[in-house]
This record gives structure tokens, sequence and C-alpha cells, in this order.
């Protein structure tokens, strides 16, 4: 293998050159070398979605992707969705809603809801519960969430 | 207190909010110090065995590695050893390791992955010993002993009449005993006595955020910055384990991602502070996920209750025996044995009863504190048993529930507060919402049956005798800082609290901020658990706020040249008659320079009370009303749920979508448990104890109905609150228990209900 | 496919099972890049029904509209295997390199009675029957033919997950049911399928009729099923002969 790997990535609309080892996976490139520390680390396996970010709008667990992987891509973080300060549709109807309690899984949750309503701009609730597998809570029982998604999807129609 | 013209009607975006959405909550997960080195923890890969020698000099050596600890270091600090009441577990092991996962060894390095490393080049040598890793293994005649003397601590301090014992037995850690009247007498006379036994399952708290703990020790200071949910009881915790005085110890607690109780009481925290000490530099040790499901559970347990009831469907008196395994650890064990215990009879009346209830001590994972505290276990057996005499005296398990439910007013047990909520209420709401009455009997012959199940659980709340203190500054310019030490661990501390002082200050809520948590600073809170944070530290800090009013009144009273009574306090003013006076000027004209800040102060303490049975009474009521509609595939045994309805009484909401959120997280893990959540063992091995094979709840697994309600019928926090965290967790696998019985005919007293053990059941009635 | 010859080396696809090996202790010291190979992730209609490449993610295999017409009960179920995330990533040829007993792509490929074609170390094509071919390390699965369309009928049953999947491939011509097989994950320590007992073709209205006592006949011919800590060996040999009757008579 060798010992490092250039590679350029946008990151919440800002590129980015960055030397990485191969083995670096993007959770840590984003908490380390970026200090993004919006994305969580749950379960470091790929199956809780608590670090789930955007990757050219796709959802990916930022703990099982390799840096390497991102050359030429786009990364969207927790950090880049409200602008100016103002919040972003699905980050307003969480609030809005209660759709988050302890908040570790929110991050990626929301991110994970931005990919949804792009996909399916009015999805009804066995969509959203469907889509939402890929995102553990312990906390909220999930039916908050699943109408924050639905409030956030009537605003975004709107 | 009823109050009725609650101020809180206006609903509220949480305060913790605007962080948790934008990624900007800092948890202790986030937490990153200047020369930080980072642990890994060496796990036992035996049930139980003697540690015969542990060489550590190769990992030592490795470049990176500034600290190894072991069980040597351990031994030789004043205490080494952790639990409540009852203390058996060492920083790290010592002589013994007695669970696939104990803590046998700690590296601290440069990074993780070294430490990783590191840990691989540490040689230790096991006698391996016989394991037993059931409540009957270990009970059993000649069973290996986890531990050969006995430990430190004292039984759990018990009302006159209870029993209260310390390792009574052998490889029992503590056993709870109450009576009342002569329940074997009245079993004797009574129409119908029914034995019936129930198993309880072992699960995972499962929060998302791992536990994690950083620590730095400067010459006598230790520092900590801690995902504990009981930041003042690690304190005097690490106090007593290093033989350092309490004010050398500073612990910081940050936004918790999760706890419900896998964060209470000392965990590894001294374990860390022992490689910072060592290492000369400060350690981060973050578990992995895999990890914290070594490190704690909720206990399973078996659960015979032999009850008398009357023909009528008048229920008698209670023989209880609870067996509770506690796991490798005392932990939480010697509390969980005396709530469990006690909780068993329900929200009902009784002339009898008499209790056994005791932990069992196995090489497994400890088990400890989870939401609903014994509770769980107590109303999966108690609300099944209820349903199972209704139906066997030809009853309709609500009228059954009906004729013996405690009214308004009635003691929970002689010498103990009496029932503060409306149960009947409650239940016709569950009723209501179900469709209960609708329902229509399933054909006998169809693959799929469906049915309807009722539950109402109940549990004490607030603590027991517990107490409280909290500080409420206010700013010159009238902005407020809430300083107590309720851990915001998801359930909604910061907002509720900050709302209790806003409404007691006439503020509007933003301009109130729950302050950070140091111990240094923060006013002692005896503990992030049992649902006290809304009444016991939310009275604290209304009392505090009610402090800082009246100081603020004084002043503005001495500059205006008037009484205090004559002034009111709103929105940073004060009004006297008709005038009104803004307080910013009037400070900044008598103090000058940075201005003043007003500090009130407030405590509160629930007193003991030696006429209840747990030494105090209970500060408010818990109970939790299910309503449960299931569809069964006969061939198959599959259940799934199609509708489910959860209540509980907040007292007064404070924040209403956070008592929803309460009630319905809490209830989808008890529903998970009841369906399929379980970690199990292979004899002393783990099963499925990684993230991909421990099956939790997901989005799809919801019932296709899902809701909640809540009742408000007040309760003693600020402006009639109650605390609601638990509620949902209690009665919920009994309804469902109890709608499979509706459903097909037949009983299934061992959660999980999985599809099998359904199935078995259906063909055993066949 | 030489850099992937050495102990140390390892093809990856969409990554997910080469990350959960590698943090699970596997040591790599050489990872081959498949990502960005092109040509390996079309979806295209052939002679004998699909051709769809190795490197197809679940997702395209879900929302494709080919899928969606030509293997409808694919496309329906599609959106419930995994979830989105391992969906966009995951790849169907990955799916069936890993060599999981519980993958779905793997067990969909043997009920339809598909084929895997694999590119050999002399630049040929060997193409062999799912069923037959064993996951070796020294060829590169390329692409996977399926029947489809009139030709096949997919049945899926995964109601007992994690317990046990099924699904159910009758083969087709002339509007009869010439044949069929019967795949099965998460009940032994990899997929396995068995072939459906048809010794004429059947007017597919008859199969419920017959649906018993293929079911029985099929299931008492399988290898004893995995007890573990999710059902007994005995669950699962019940199970896979209910599932099967439902499956013929549905």
């Amino acid at each position: 293998m060798t010992d490092t790997v250039e590679i350029a990535v946008t990151i919440n609309g800002r590129g980015h050159r960055l030397v990485v080892s191969p083995r670096r996976v993007l959770a840590d490139v984003l908490r380390e070398d970026l200090q993004l520390l919006g994305c969580k680390i749950g379960c470091d396996q790929a199956v809780c979605g608590a670090c789930t970010v955007l990757v050219d709008d796709v959802p990916v667990t930022a703990c099982t992707t390799f840096a390497f992987e991102l050359d030429g891509k786009a990364v969207t973080t927790i950090e880049g969705l409200a602008e100016g300060g103002r919040l972003d549709p699905v980050q307003r109807a969480f609030l809005e809603h209660g759709a988050f309690q302890c908040g570790f899984c929110t991050p990626g949750m929301i991110l994970s809801v931005k990919a949804l309503l792009a996909r399916h701009p009015e999805p009804d609730e066995a969509l959203i519960r469907q889509w939402l597998n890929a995102n553990i809570c312990r906390c909220t029982g999930y039916q908050m969430i699943v109408e924050a998604v639905r409030a956030a999807a009537r605003t975004s129609a709107s | 207190m009823d109050g009725s013209a609650s101020p809180f009607r206006a609903p509220v975006l949480a305060l913790d909010g605007p962080d948790k959405v934008t990624g900007a909550a800092r948890y202790t997960f986030d937490v990153i110090l200047p020369g930080m080195l980072h642990a890994k923890v060496l796990r036992s890969p035996h049930p139980h065995a003697r540690v015969r020698s542990i060489k550590t000099s190769r990992a030592e050596a490795l470049p990176g590695v500034a600290a190894v600890v072991t069980g040597a270091d351990a031994a030789r600090l004043p205490d080494p050893y952790y639990g409540v009441a009852i203390r058996d577990q060492p920083v790290v092991a010592i002589d013994k390791v007695r669970y696939v996962g104990d803590m046998i060894a700690a590296v601290a390095a440069s990074d993780e992955e070294t430490a990783y490393r590191a840990l691989s080049l540490i040689n230790v040598q096991y006698e391996k010993l016989q394991a037993v890793t059931t409540i009957d293994e270990a009970l059993a005649e000649g069973a290996p002993l986890l531990f050969e003397t006995p430990v430190a601590g004292e039984p759990v301090k018990l009302g006159e009449g209870l029993i209260s014992l310390k390792e009574p037995r052998p490889n029992v850690l503590c056993e709870f005993g109450y009576t009342h009247s002569d329940a074997d007498a009245v079993l004797a006379q009574s129409d119908h006595v029914f034995e019936d036994r129930f198993h309880f399952s072992r699960i995972n708290h499962f929060h998302l955020e791992p536990h994690v703990n950083i620590a730095r020790v400067t010459g006598e200071q230790i520092e900590l910055w801690s995902c504990n949910q009981d930041p003042f009881v690690l304190r005097s915790d690490i106090a007593r384990i290093f033989g350092r005085p309490a004010n050398n110890i500073r612990v910081h607690a940050r936004y918790v991602g999760g706890g419900f109780g896998g964060k209470s009481f000392c965990k590894m925290e001294p374990l860390v502070v022992l490689l910072a000490m060592k290492a000369g530099r400060p350690v981060r040790l973050c578990l992995s996920l895999d990890e914290s499901l070594l490190t704690l559970t909720k206990h399973a347990g078996k659960l015979v209750l032999k009850t008398g009831v009357t023909k009528d469907g008048r229920l008698t008196a209670r023989k209880s025996e609870i067996q509770l395994d506690g796991g490798a650890y005392s932990d939480a064990s010697a509390l969980t044995v005396v709530k469990a215990g006690y909780r068993i009879t329900g929200p009902y009346s009784w002339d009898a009863i008499a209790t056994r209830a005791y932990a069992v001590r196995t090489n497994t994972v400890p088990a400890g504190s989870f939401r609903g505290f014994g509770g769980t276990q107590a109303s999966f057996a108690s609300e099944s048993q209820i349903d199972m005499i209704a139906r066997r005296l030809g009853i309709d398990p609500y009228d059954f529930r009906r004729r013996n439910l405690l009214g308004l007013g009635e003691p929970f047990r002689p010498g103990d507060s009496g029932i503060d909520s409306d149960l009947e209420g409650g239940l016709d709401e569950v009723v209501k919402r179900l469709g209960y009455r609708q329902r229509v009997r399933s054909s006998a012959q169809g693959v799929k049956a469906r049915g309807m199940g009722l539950g109402i659980g109940i549990k004490d709340g607030g603590g027991t005798g517990n107490h409280a203190q909290a500080l409420v500054k206010l700013l010159p310019s009238g902005r407020a800082i809430v300083s107590a030490a309720a851990v915001e661990i998801g359930q909604g501390a910061t907002t509720t609290l900050s709302r209790i002082a806003a409404e007691t200050l006439n503020l509007p809520l933003d301009w109130v901020r729950y302050g950070a948590i140091d111990t240094d600073s923060t006013p002692l809170d005896n503990g992030t658990h049992a649902s006290c944070g809304t009444v016991v530290t939310g009275i604290a800090v209304m009392r505090a706020a009610t402090d800082t009013r009246e100081q603020v009144l004084a002043f503005a009273a001495e500059r205006l040249g008037c009484k205090a009574d004559e002034l009111t306090l709103d929105n940073w003013t004060v009004r006297r008659g008709n005038y009104v006076h803004p307080l910013e000027p009037m400070i900044a004209k008598h103090f000058g320079g940075a201005g003043f800040e007003f500090i009130g102060r407030g405590m509160v303490k629930v007193p003991n009370d030696p006429k209840a049975p747990l030494t105090a009474a209970a500060l408010f009521w818990m109970p939790s009303w299910i309503g449960a509609e299931v569809e069964v595939d006969r061939e198959t045994g599959k259940v799934q749920v199609l509708h489910l309805v959860v209540g509980a009484d907040s007292g007064r909401s404070v924040n209403a979508l956070a008592c929803r959120g309460q009630i319905e997280g809490a209830a989808l893990q008890a529903f998970g448990q009841s369906l399929f959540e379980e970690l199990r063992y292979n004899g002393g091995e783990p099963a499925n104890a990684t993230p991909l094979t421990y099956r939790v709840p997901l989005a799809g697994d919801l019932p296709e109905r899902y809701e909640s309600f809540v009742l408000e019928q007040g309760g003693p926090g600020p402006f009639g609150t109650k605390g609601i965290g638990e509620s949902g967790m209690l009665g919920v696998a009994a309804a469902i228990a109890n709608a499979i019985e509706d459903a097909v005919g037949v009983r299934v007293t061992q959660i999980p209900f999985s599809p099998e053990r359904v199935l078995a059941a259906i063909e055993a009635a066949r | 496919m030489k850099a992937a010859s050495g102990p140390g080396a390892v093809y990856m696809a969409g990554g997910i099972d080469v990350a959960n090996r590698m943090k699970s202790g596997l040591p790599v010291t050489d990872v081959v890049h498949l990502g960005r190979v092109a040509g390996l992730d079309k979806i295209a209609e052939a002679e004998d029904g699909l051709l769809l490449g190795a490197l197809v993610t679940h997702d395209q295999l879900a929302t494709s509209p080919l899928v969606r017409s030509r293997l409808p009960a694919l496309a329906q179920t599609w959106p419930d295997v995994a979830n989105i995330r391992i969906r966009c990533k995951g790849t169907i040829g990955g799916n069936i390199m890993a060599g999981e007993p519980a993958y779905d792509f793997a067990i969909a490929v043997l009920a339809a009675g598909g084929r895997l074609h694999f590119l050999i170390a002399d630049g040929s094509i060997r193409i062999v029957s799912a069923a037959q071919a064993g996951v070796t390390r020294d060829v590169l699965l390329t692409a996977i033919s399926m029947p489809s369309g009139s030709a096949l009928k997919l049945v899926f049953d995964r109601s007992l997950r994690p317990i046990v999947t099924l699904v159910m491939g009758l083969d087709f011509a002339d509007g009869r049911v010439t044949g069929g097989r019967v795949a099965l994950g998460g009940a032994y320590a990899t997929p396995l399928a068995a072939s459906l007992p048809f010794h004429e073709p059947l007017p597919p209205g008859e199969l419920a009729h017959h649906a018993e006592r293929i079911a029985e006949e099929v299931t008492a011919g399988l290898p004893t099923p995995l007890g573990d800590h999710h059902a007994t060996s005995a669950y699962r040999r019940r199970m896979i002969a209910i599932l099967l009757r439902r499956c013929l008579s549905a």
C-alpha cells in the first residue's frame, strides 16, 4: 500500500486538497483534520448510521468510507445545512416537532432525511419508516421523527 | 397540588435544540485536551478465571505507549472497589476475572491504534475456573463462588420490619424481604390461589454515545470529563477510591448521548484516572459500542407469583419470589432488588403480601440501573398474571382491574404515600383509543388471529428520600443562568429546569441558560435517575429562583424607598402600582463597574419517614397505561403489533413535546425487548454482543399505529409537575402478552415473544 | 487481477464487507478498488433475460425500470433490503462474493436459476450456474445473468428474518411451470438452493393443489438447518416447509 494519497474533495461547498493515509476514514478526516465535530461515531461499524454524511447527495457512513474514495466528490455534513444562521427546513422541522432527545443520532438522521426528501419530496409514512431503517435512534421511538419529516416535506413543497 | 392553571400551556422549543440540530452540541465524546493520550482496555476472554500473572513489559516498550495499568496498580489504591451500597467491582481486575469482557488491563498511548497493538503484547496467564452463567447454576449445591470472602459495603437501609441482607448465601449478592399481614393464612382462606412463573430477559442500554471519559491529574487535582449521569456520586467515589479530599476532584458533564441508567454510578472512570496518574498526561478512554454492551445490562430474572383471589375477582394476597440475575458485580443490583420486590404488588389493593427478592451472582455482564429499575420486571410478571387470573375466572381483564385498582389517595403500601393519579381514568383512555370494546373475536380456524391486551404499570417516582440543590444567577442585564447538576441525557432537563426558573422570575425563556455542569461550581445533585429531575431538582431550582427574586425585590425596594411586598418582578423591571422601573439602569447606577449578580440558592430534601417501608414515602407515583392490539400467525408464531397505545401522568407538562418523547421512547425500548431484543449467552460467551448482531428497534419495526397520551393530574413538583422519564417502560411486555392470549388463547410467560416461543405455546395448548 | 492475487489483497467494490472485515482484524495490505472499473455497472436486456453488471448497486437494482418490468417481485422487495445507505454503496457482486448466509441478492440469484460470469486469469469469461459456483479468489465476478419476464416468477418471503428468508423461483414455458428452485438464507452457513420437483409442466393454477406435498418433499430432502440464538434447527425446518407452501400457493 502507498504511504499517502492526495484527494481533492469539496466539503460543505469548500474545496480541499488533502493528503491522507489510504487507511484513513472520512469520519476521522472530518473530526480530526477539519474540526467538524457534528459527525458523531456510534457503533463504528456502519450499523447505527449516527455518522451519516452525504457524499454527492448519497447518504454514507463516514466511519466506513475511506478518505481515498472521496476524490472528486462533494461531502455535506450537518454543519453545511444552515445558511447564514438560518436553519434548513429539515432542521427547523426537527426543532419544532421535538424529533430529538439526546441528539447523538440527530446530525446523521437529519442528513439521511435530506437525502430522502431530495429523492421523494412527498414521502408517505411507510416510505419514511423504511428509509429511516438506516438510522438508529434509541431515545425518541421514531414517531416524532416521522412527523417532523412529513412537516419538512410540506414546508419544502410550499 | 392541582395546578390546573398551568403556566406551561404555550409550547416551547427545546433550548438544547439548536445545538443538536446544527451539529454544535458537544458531548464528552467531543472533548479534546492538549497532550491527550488514548486508552484501550484488555478484556477477559474467560467467564471465570484466576489471574496468575500479567506481563506488560513488551506493551510498555512499544513506541507511543505512555502507561499500562493492571490490578497491581489498583491494589495499591486506598479503596479500589465500587458499587452501590455493596462494593465488589475492582477498578480493574485484581485477582480474578468474573465475566467475558471483565477489564484486566489498560493502555494509554499516543493513538488508539498503538493502544490496541499494545494490548496484544500484554501476556496474561489465567487459571480457568468453572463458570456459572445462569441463576440455577449459580445457586446449585457446590457451585463455584464468584466471591470467596465477603465484600465491602452495607445492605440497603430499609424501614422497620423489612429484610435487607448483604451476601446472605453463596452467590447471592443481596436479599430483600417485605411482608404485610400473613400472606400464607390469607392464601389458605382464598377461594382460588394461582401460582405462575415468569422469565424476564437481559437487554443492553445501547446508548449511541458509548461510555467515554477523559481524566487529567495535575498534582493534587483530579479532573474528569465524564459521560456519567451522576457527577457528584462519581466525585465521592473517586475521592474514596483514591483517598483524596473531594474538593480536589472536579467532574465536568456535557450533553450525554443517551444514558437510560447505563451511565449511572461508577463504571470505568477510576481506571481512566489511574491511567492518567501513571502516564502523567490526560487520558481519554472511549469504549466501542461493543464494549459498552459488555459493561452493563438490565437484570434478567425469574419471578414466581402465588396470588390469591375471591371467586368474584377480588385480589387477596400475593406471595412472590423474585430472582434477579445480577451478573458478575454489584453495580446497582442492591437497589434494583429492593425496587423489583417493592413494586411487585402493582397498582392494586391487597390484604396481605409476602415478597422475597434477591440478586444472584453469575459470570455474565454486570446488571444495573435500567430505566424502570425493577419495575419493568415486576410489571411484566404482575400485569401478566392479573390477566391470567381474570381469564381463569371468566372475568374481563378490564373489569378485573377496575375491581382491584387503588383509588386516589389510597396508600400504595401501608406507610407509603397515596396514589396521586387517576388509575381508572388512564385505563379508560387506553380502552377508548385502542377500541377495546369493539374488538372482534378471531375465528379459531384462520391462520392469523387478532387480539387486544391491557396493562397498567406503576412505580414510585423521584427516588427515595431524595435531595437536590441549585443556584440561579441573575445577571445585570436580566439574563439568567440556572446552575444545577441534573445532567442532560435527552430527557429535556435543560429546557424543563430553565422554564421553571423563567416562570418563577417572569422572564422570557430564551433569557435563561442552563449552566455548564462542573462540580467545583455547580451545586450538588444526587444523580440523574429515578425520573427525579423535573420534581426534585426542579423544586431546588424553583426555590433558588424564588430566593433570587426576593433578593432582587429587596434591592429594588431599598433603591425605591418602599417595601418589597409592594413590588412585582416582570421582564426585568419592577412594578410598583402603575410605575415600571427597569432594573438594569438601577443596578448600573448603584454598583457601577461590572454591575451585580443576584445569586439565589435553593435546596430540597424529601423527608425520611420511619413508617415508610423504604424509609421515605414516595414523592409521587408513576403509572403507565398500555393497550396493545396484535395479530398472531398461528403457523409460524410470529406476532405483529398492529396498534400500541401508551399513556402516563406528567402531573403538569412543562414541555409537552419532551413528555411525549419520553413516553414513546421508553415504550419502544420495552416493545423491542418484548418481541426480539435480547443479549443472549452461549454458556459463558455472549452470543450477540455486537452492534450488527444485537438487534434494537428500527423505524421499520414501529407498530402500524403507535400513539401516546399524557394525563395531567397534578404532582408535587413546581407548578404541579411529576417525572415521566421511566413510565413508558412499564407494562408494555405484559400488555402484548395479554393481547396474544386474547388472540390465540395461549399464555407466553417468557420474553421475548419470539415466533418459536409463541408457536411452542400454541402447540402445547392443543 | 495480478494485484489481487497476493495474500493480503482484497477486491473492493462498495467496500462494506472489506471495511467490516478490516475492523475485525483482517490483515489487508492491498485493496484493489473496483469502483472505477468501467462497464461493470450496467443493467441490460440479454437474450436469455437480464444481464446485471457485478458493480450494479442494490439501489440501482431497486430503482431500475428494466428490473421493474422484467423482475417485478425483485423490484418490489428490494427497497426493503438492508437500508438505503447499504443499498447505495453495496453492489450485487459484492453481495454474492461476501458469501454471507443471509445476503439477499445471493439468495435471489439462486432462486432465479441465475448464472455468474467470471473473468479468469487468462482473460476469458467463464459462466457458471450460481448454484455451482464456489467463492474463490482467483477469479473476478463481472456479471450476473437472470431469466426474467414471463420465463420466471420470483416469490419472496422475508417475514421471518433473521431466522430464515425464502425465495422461490418458478421457470415458465408456454405458460406452464416447468421447473423451479427454492433458495434459503439465514438457515445454513451459506445460501442454499434446492430444486423443486416438477415431473411434468404444470398450469400455475394447479400449484396450490400440490403446494403442501411439494413443500414437504423438498424440505425433507434438505440438510439439517442451523440452530442458533435466533431459533432452533427444528423450528427452521418447519418454517421452510410452511413458507415454501405459502409461496407455491401465492
